[in-house]
């Protein structure tokens, strides 16, 4: 009781989000998922399930994929985080991927679609040129419940294609 | 309605997808207003038990707390159509994790903390987790007062001074006769688990109750109508008081339809002066709390002659709905009189029992009842062919119902697509070539009605630039309803489809529809749309002929523009005929549309007739290969083949996205969710690691086919599709399995643990 009752101290402490530095007050506590939706304003984090189970808070930190719903902001403080509202080139292009899950119907009701993104992201920083095996692996900590992961898979391979065939395209967009 | 269609049958771009991908996409969590409290809900640890006291003081106390209510605060019930739940629980609680009381404060770790320190006294009631018991006489009763409870007594007759809220009859032709007709009868007992719905986003809501009276609800809500109905009805407001905003939904499948995070979160937001209250639910709480697709049995027996025709059935269906009705006396209906199945069955008596447990409520699930009847209809009819000896395709093919036919209800359906979706499976199964060694394999057939009667309207708008805007109540929540209403009213305008801006759910905006779900939208809300888009083009042709000078007969509607027929170097764009702009010459363009299916007709409760229940049937046929490693009971799908009569198909991707998802729905459920109680009523599983959802690794491919029977009432012909995908998979797999090893599981989900039994490598189960 008397833990609960206490109000740990809050902190001002700065964050790196999709190159963006955010200053924010937290309670240190706080899950990163809270932060970066509540204090930094990216709520295309969502958050599904607060046990580490369906993926849709999925972001980069230092370029590995983590679950914001279980990482302590606190432990973050220093690292770069990438969210999907990172995607989007400067000029306004689209990132491989996210043409890709347009263009092959992977979105339906989008709750899932950032996560998606950012563990696609993650599988094709590491993995230029994935098998569809290695893409379903990937995936398979983020939950979908409307389309049968069948177009999700396949705007993957598809982004890695188009990556693989203008590698110009890449590293601009990833740079955060 | 003639010519070449320009927008229907493609699949353009999905209007929404650009936002989503840029996780732009509002959701109701994402949701902040000015001012804005935060919620909390405590609930019941008990399943059942009376409530002594509530003493709400220590969680006033919390720094931050600005309100806290419980049951005695809001002395309304709801649910259409029995009113029997109330907001929070009155003097008595049902269930495990039913709302209790709740909070708002200031933000929401005080909320939380003083929903914690909420203290009530319970006097613990003998609960009732099994609807077989708590059928019995003698059994303890959840609601003693029951009859004092609002309900149409029109739609469903409860049982008196008993748990069954609802029983179903249905009599047709003489089932006596028919079996002594049988050369064979066949009985079976069917199971099917209670699940949740999966969806990924939890439920949430912001309410505010403004001080001139007006509430809105930013809700996940799929159907804001019903929703504003159902609270309009318990608070005794009007329903225009009421505003329910929907922004996008992350995931419905019945979840979402009627009320279900909103009464708690409406108790505070009538108490904070004004202050908006957002109430985002956990898992957990989405698991145990937010509605499940409750648990049902399907006893069948059936009468077939030698050569495999049906000729009578018995069916009794017991239908688990939890502490509260919601859908139940609907669903028990609707459900029950599916378990004939799209077959010809002359003689037909069925009995379907609506109970109440002490358990989380059951809702609506994408399928309505049909994937628990098919999985025990279509488990059946496998077991009947392999009784006779026959060819599991060619039975079905002999008793599917056909144009002419009569249902058991007493209907004489159009346009049915059975025979042809049962053709297409086959062919592309090539059932008629030897399976793959050490496979199994199997076609099954299902029927689904759609709500009725059911009404829907939209208003089309021109816009200044001769764009258009549809004023539409279909929520989206995933299954593409925004492209495919922004098509029809384009084709039927006759403007270009990214001229068209669908302005979606807001009830003080979008004009009344009864509902999104039931597969109901693409005919019922599609007929309303192409209507308003055809009184919106009578006006913009009127207006051209006087622009133009010409008769309104030489004037052709297309690309957002009208052209003189003979002459197409005479033309008017829509923007010149927009009357949007002050000191237009014309008055502004805006379309009107109502429907409602015509003729459909109530049911007669005491012998389930209804000459015209439905205005239109979803048609399936679903193919499934797998196989089975005897050693560990572990299944391994090949493929899925799923085809559905569309009527006319209006998007073909998106489209194939319903069947794939769907057909994924049926499969994961078929094998791996079960919500798990304990003997106390509490649900073990509440999280997605303790309860298994299919994964990117679980689902195998998955071919669609769309075969198109026009419907003569359908836009364009269409009928709906969403439901059909999830329904007949369980019984494919269970079918497909015993063709495979030999065993047939008939309770769902088919475990490896089951299959070992079955195999006589694991000894049975201890009940």
């Amino acid at each position: 009781m008397d833990a609960r009752t206490q109000k740990p101290a809050r902190q001002v402490v700065e964050l790196e989000v999709d190159g963006e530095t955010i200053e924010a007050t937290i309670a240190p506590h706080r899950l990163l998922v809270d932060v970066l939706r509540d204090a930094c304003g990216r709520t295309s984090v969502k958050e599904g399930c607060e046990s580490a189970s369906c993926g849709a808070c999925t972001v980069l930190v230092d370029d590995v994929p983590r679950l914001a719903c279980i990482t302590p902001a606190a432990d973050v403080i220093g690292s770069k985080i990438r969210t999907a509202e990172s995607l989007r080139s400067s000029d306004g292009r689209l990132h491989a991927l996210q043409e890709a899950f347009i263009h092959h119907h992977a979105v339906q009701c989008g709750f899932c679609t950032p996560g998606m993104l950012m563990a696609g992201l993650a599988l094709l920083e590491e993995n230029s040129r994935p098998t569809e095996q290695e893409v379903r692996d990937a995936i398979a900590g983020n939950l979908c419940r409307c389309t049968g992961y069948v177009r999700i898979v396949r705007a993957i391979l598809a982004a890695a294609q188009t990556l693989g065939a203008r590698p110009e395209r890449r590293l601009p967009e990833m740079a955060s | 309605m003639s010519g070449p269609l320009n927008v229907i049958g493609r699949s353009p771009q999905q209007v929404d997808a650009l936002e989503k991908v840029l996780g732009r996409a509002t959701f109701a969590a994402d949701i902040s207003l000015p001012r804005m409290l935060h919620g909390a809900v405590a609930r019941s640890p008990l399943a059942h038990a009376t409530i002594r006291n509530i003493d709400l003081s220590a969680a006033l106390r919390v720094k931050g707390v600005r309100a806290v209510v419980c049951g005695r605060d809001v002395p309304y019930r709801y649910n259409l159509p029995l009113r029997d739940q109330p907001f929070l629980a009155i003097d008595r609680v049902r269930y495990v994790g039913e709302p209790v009381a709740a909070v708002a404060a200031e933000d929401l770790d005080a909320a939380r903390e003083a929903a914690s320190l909420i203290r009530v006294e319970y006097e613990e009631l003998p609960a009732v987790l099994d609807p077989a018991q708590a059928m019995l006489s003698g059994a303890p009763l959840l609601h003693p007062e029951f009859n004092k409870y609002w309900r149409d007594e029109k739609l469903f007759d409860p049982i008196p001074n008993s748990n069954v809220l609802s029983h179903f009859k249905l009599r047709k032709g003489d089932v006596e006769a028919g079996f002594a007709e049988a050369d064979e009868i066949f009985e079976g007992t069917y199971t099917s688990q209670a699940f949740n719905h999966g969806a990924i986003e939890p439920h949430a809501v912001v309410a505010q109750v403004e001080l001139a009276g007006q509430m809105t609800l930013w809700s996940c809500q799929q159907s804001p109508w019903f929703a504003a109905d159902d609270l309009a009805i318990a608070l005794g407001w009007p329903v225009h008081r009421i505003r329910v905003v929907t922004p996008f939904i992350g995931g419905g499948f019945g979840a979402k339809h009627g009320l279900k995070a909103e009464p708690p979160a409406v108790a505070l937001a009538l108490k904070t002066g004004g202050r908006p209250v957002k109430l985002v639910m956990s898992r957990e709480e989405v698991f145990t709390a937010l509605g499940v697709r409750g648990a049902v049995t399907v006893k069948l027996r059936t009468g077939v002659k030698r050569d495999g025709r049906l000729v009578a059935r018995t069916a009794e269906v017991i239908w688990d709905t939890g502490a509260y009705a919601d859908v139940g006396p609907l669903l028990c209906r609707n459900g029950s009189y599916s378990s004939t199945g799209p077959y010809r069955i002359p003689n037909q008596s069925i009995d379907g029992y609506c109970v109440y447990t002490n358990k989380v409520v059951t809702s609506a699930f994408r399928s309505y009842g049909t994937m628990e009847m098919s999985f025990a209809y279509e488990s059946h009819m496998d077991e009947i062919a392999r009784g006779l000896q026959m060819d599991p395709v060619q039975i079905r093919r002999q008793n599917l119902l056909q144009d002419g036919d009569e249902t058991a209800t007493g209907e004489t359906p159009k346009a049915v697509g059975l025979v042809p979706t049962l053709t297409a499976c086959a062919s592309a199964m090539e059932w008629d070539k030897p399976k793959a060694p050490g496979r199994g394999r199997a076609i099954v057939s299902t029927a689904k009605s759609s709500v009725a009667p059911s009404g829907s309207s939209s208003f089309i708008q021109m816009n200044d630039d001769g764009t258009l805007n549809v004023m539409c109540s279909t929520t989206e929540m995933g299954q593409g309803s925004r492209t495919v209403m922004t098509q029809l009213a384009a084709e039927a305008a006759g403007a270009r489809f990214e001229d068209v801006h669908l302005i979606a759910s807001d009830t003080a905006v979008t004009p009344p529809d009864r509902s999104t779900s039931s597969s109901r939208s693409t005919f019922n809300m599609g007929n309303a749309i192409v209507r308003a888009a055809g009184d919106a083009r009578e006006q913009i042709l009127d207006k051209a002929s006087e622009l133009l000078e010409e008769p309104r007969e030489n004037l052709d509607v297309r690309d957002s523009a009208v052209f003189v027929r003979k002459d197409s170097n005479r033309f008017c764009s829509f923007a010149q005929l927009a009357g949007v702009r002050p000191g237009s010459n014309f008055g502004p363009i805006v379309g009107r549309g109502s429907f409602v299916p015509a003729d459909t007709t109530a049911f007669n409760v005491k012998t389930g007739e209804g000459r015209r229940i439905t205005a239109f049937w979803l048609y399936s046929c679903q193919g499934v290969e797998l196989e089975v490693d005897p050693d560990t009971g572990k299944i391994t799908l090949h493929r899925v083949v799923s085809a559905h009569d569309t009527g006319r198909t209006l998007n073909p991707v998106a489209c194939e996205g319903q069947i794939e998802g769907g057909a994924a729905i049926g499969c994961s459920t078929a094998l791996f969710e079960d919500l798990v109680l304990d003997r106390d009523g509490k649900v073990l599983n509440p999280n997605f690691l303790d309860y298994r959802m299919a994964t990117s690794c679980d689902i195998p491919p998955i071919e669609s086919i769309l075969i198109e029977v026009p419907h003569p009432e359908g836009p364009y012909g269409a009928k709906g599709i969403g439901e059909g995908p999830t329904t007949g998979i369980a019984a494919a797999i269970a079918n497909a399995v015993e063709d495979a090893i030999g065993v047939r599981i008939t309770d769902l989900p088919i475990t490896p643990e089951k299959i070992l039994r079955a195999l006589g490598k694991l000894p049975p189960a201890t009940p």
